[in-house]
């Protein structure tokens, strides 16, 4: 793989620079779904949808599981901003579990209509997000 | 002279507010450490947001989006951050000084506070101020939550034109020792002139530009208000954790005062009671 061509990634979160290196391909969810970059892109600016991002570099394929944020691509660049970004590593499932159950039982309760329940529909995504890349990558 | 066990009990007591003032400073500086480390992890991305948001502002004029609206200034919103918790040096006395300049400059205009911390809430009520919305006890919950919470409401104020500025006052941490109190215009917000046009990219946006302009603005005042936490929160650590190291210092220059004082006095006592003894030997011999 080491005559690739690569670009500069960047993943920024509040709590400091989570991925600094050289990738050659990523994926995302952005706003109008989900959307590959390979060096040489166009310039291209996207809020990202909580979901998941894949990278490859030197040592192979990367998850990570993202909340909002958004995408700055240019040609030998990606520079991603997440409000919270987490390897598979770093998830702690059991507590993911719990969130899910938390905010299911959450919608259940609330009236149909009722603003809060997008909210909570939200968080139960960016929990189901965690789960279901734990389970890909961790579990059997 | 002061009587010997007098002495002896204030040297007492002065050692234990010494060993108080000690175990404090320690503790603000366990804390002071962890929140510099999270002022530091969080500044590229307050940067970076700023940097995309600048650039996209620029691009779409102050029309476009209603955080970008400047309106004559009626009624302004001040976000004040303090401290809970007192006993940290000037820490909160020069943020106050700071925040009653800002007030006194805009004199005529109404005055809201949004206010972190108990001692700023102290220390407005009852001023010809008006009480907006006061944060308390917070420093357990210093994070990402509390500040889209503080964000929100001023959010909220601005968008329903209660207020037509918005300002942030903190203490900045420059370094362990030193903070420095900072006004900063939050909304509307302005986007900064960059003397030389660098490169500027269109991008291709999705959605819009519109639509992320507006996505990231909300997100930006969280964050801003994020930073402004953690960053008056490591200061009021480290002004906390100087103010006792110098409580801590005079304490033992009391008690080594203190220590002189009792020296002399038991040196008196002896002599005195010397004097005495022998003074009843002569008497008898005589």
């Amino acid at each position: 793989m080491a005559s690739k061509e690569t670009f500069s990634l960047e993943i920024i979160t509040p709590v400091g620079k989570l991925v600094e290196s050289r990738a050659s391909y990523l994926s995302a969810s952005g706003a109008e779904g989900e959307f590959g970059v390979l060096p040489g892109h166009i310039d291209f600016l996207t809020t990202l949808q909580p979901g998941e991002i894949m990278y490859e570099d030197d040592e192979g394929k990367h998850y990570l599981a993202v909340g909002w944020g958004y995408a700055e691509v240019k040609s030998d660049s990606v520079i991603v901003l997440a409000d919270s970004a987490e390897t598979p590593d770093m998830i702690n499932i059991e507590r993911a579990e719990e969130d899910k159950e938390h905010w299911v039982n959450e919608i259940a309760n609330l009236p149909q209509e009722d603003g809060e329940v997008f909210v909570c529909r939200k968080k139960l995504q960016r929990a189901q997000i965690r789960i279901d890349l734990y389970n890909r990558t961790k579990g059997k | 002279m002061a009587n010997l066990k007098d002495i002896k009990r204030r040297i007492g007591s002065v050692k234990n507010t010494r060993q108080i003032t000690r175990a404090m400073k320690m503790v603000a500086a366990a804390k002071m450490r962890r929140a510099h480390e999270n002022v530091l992890a969080s500044r590229p991305y307050e940067e970076k947001m700023l940097q995309v948001l600048n650039s996209l502002a620029r691009r779409a004029g102050d029309s476009l989006h209603p955080l970008l609206e400047h309106r004559e200034a009626k009624n302004i919103l001040i976000v004040l951050f303090s401290s809970d918790k007192g006993l940290c040096g000037g820490f909160n006395a020069t943020l106050f000084r700071r925040t009653n300049e800002l007030i006194h400059e805009n004199e005529g205009k109404g005055i809201y506070l949004s206010v972190v911390g108990r001692k700023a809430k102290d220390f407005y009520s009852g001023k010809n101020v008006i009480m907006e919305k006061s944060y308390i006890d917070f420093s357990r919950d210093i994070g990402p939550h509390l500040a889209s919470e503080i964000g929100k409401d001023a959010v909220k104020a601005f968008m329903s034109e209660k207020v037509d500025k918005v300002y942030t006052v903190f203490n900045r941490f420059k370094s362990v020792i030193a903070q420095e109190v900072i006004v900063r215009p939050l909304l509307p917000l302005i986007p900064e002139e960059t003397d030389s046009d660098e490169f500027e990219v269109d991008y291709i946006y999705e959605p819009s530009a519109e639509a992320i302009l507006g996505d990231i603005l909300v997100k930006y005042v969280d964050v801003e208000i994020y930073q402004s936490l953690l960053e008056s929160w490591a200061s009021e650590n480290g002004a906390r954790m100087a103010a006792m190291d110098s409580a801590t210092r005079n304490a033992g220059e009391m008690i080594s005062k203190l220590t002189l004082q009792y020296n002399r006095a038991r040196q008196a006592a002896i002599t005195t009671e010397i004097i005495e003894i022998v003074s009843g030997a002569k008497a008898l011999e005589g």
